[in-house]
């Protein structure tokens, strides 16, 4: 993966995905009072929190790769358990391996519209680095939500950062 | 040559940083000192935190001293903070002014905050990527402690960003 194009957004992508994975592992710990859990100022519950995560990077790569990913789209609103959640998971990995499969990505690329576009529904335009940069933005900060009502509940965190990623690639590592 | 996609996550970076401060002078000093359990600490110092982290990843690839610091410059004003994130967006694009950044390339860190510690081994795109990640995490602890304090929060996502340069539109209908 050394010469892959858009080497930065790839690993940022499987990172990303990797910790949304970590996370979903170290939540089905807990009971299920546990995942309707939440602290003001947060996006809401743990287990809603998940799932917009998720159900929003579905959006954005569909935007990206301008192809639904599943026949009916991920909504917020659909009740959904961990499982489910870890299921669409696995469907936005696909995602982004077919994302990085093709030509580079060009960042200043206008993507004129997204197929989960309901009718009726303005469209927006933007570029190419705007739902990119978006994905990781979104799923950094929700998860940090999720970690902040576990600590506030006094419920074991996890670290998620690039750091843990990294030493686990090996990418990180100390000078014996 | 077309501006790298690492770069424009860069830049929206710092100018969420930069939005959230503007957005926190209108709190008073005691509000600045507000936190709640599970973040990193206080409004003010969380803030210090992501900047003088963003000066230790760049210092990696190019000289950034004297650099901001959580432990000998706790009282830093705003102010300061402003000043160092000012050196830091200067850093990031005398960064990509030059030639390509290569992910892979392999960076020997011997400033550990620990001196006692050993050299580090890291790759680049470790550090720029964790540069995200750590200004995201933090500043959504700040968006937390302002929600959880019945204060506004800032819109500092890539959308507003977005819009701001003109890269997000929605369609006029006429």
């Amino acid at each position: 993966m050394t010469k892959q194009p858009n080497p930065f957004l790839h690993r940022q992508m499987l990172h990303d995905t990797w910790a949304t994975g970590k996370l979903i592992e170290r939540c089905r710990k807990l009971a299920p009072d546990q995942l309707e859990l939440t602290t003001p100022g947060t996006y809401g519950t743990i287990r809603a929190t998940l799932q917009h995560i998720v159900s929003a990077d579905e959006g954005y790569l569909v935007r990206l790769t301008g192809t639904p990913l599943h026949a009916m789209p991920f909504r917020q609103t659909d009740p959904a358990t961990l499982d489910d959640i870890a299921a669409h998971l696995e469907h936005v990995k696909d995602a982004v391996e077919r994302l990085f499969s093709g030509p580079p990505l060009d960042a200043e690329r206008i993507l004129t519209d997204t197929p989960l576009r309901p009718a009726g529904a303005p469209r927006f335009e933007m570029a190419t680095w705007a739902p990119a940069t978006q994905l990781i933005y979104h799923g950094v900060d929700h998860r940090s939500q999720i970690d902040t009502i576990l600590s506030v509940h006094g419920l074991e965190t996890i670290d998620m950062q690039v750091w843990p990623y990294a030493i686990e690639l090996g990418a990180s590592r100390q000078v014996e | 040559m077309p501006t790298q996609l690492i770069l424009r996550q860069l830049r929206h970076d710092i100018w969420a940083t930069e939005r959230l401060i503007e957005h926190v002078r209108r709190l008073s000093s005691q509000q600045l000192q507000l936190t709640v359990p599970g973040t990193y600490g206080s409004i003010h110092k969380t803030l210090l935190h992501i900047v003088a982290a963003n000066e230790r990843y760049l210092r990696r690839f190019l000289p950034m001293d004297p650099v901001i610091d959580e432990d000998r410059t706790p009282n830093a004003s705003l102010d300061d903070i402003v000043a160092h994130l000012r050196k830091v967006k200067d850093a990031v694009e005398k960064l990509f002014a030059g030639e390509h950044v290569d992910p892979d390339a392999v960076i020997r860190d011997n400033r550990r905050r620990n001196p006692a510690d050993p050299p580090l081994l890291i790759t680049s795109w470790v550090l720029l990527n964790q540069f995200v990640h750590h200004g995201s995490d933090h500043r959504a602890q700040i968006g937390t402690i302002l929600g959880a304090n019945g204060l506004p929060t800032a819109d500092i996502d890539v959308w507003a960003y977005g819009r701001e340069l003109d890269a997000v539109k929605e369609e006029r209908k006429t």
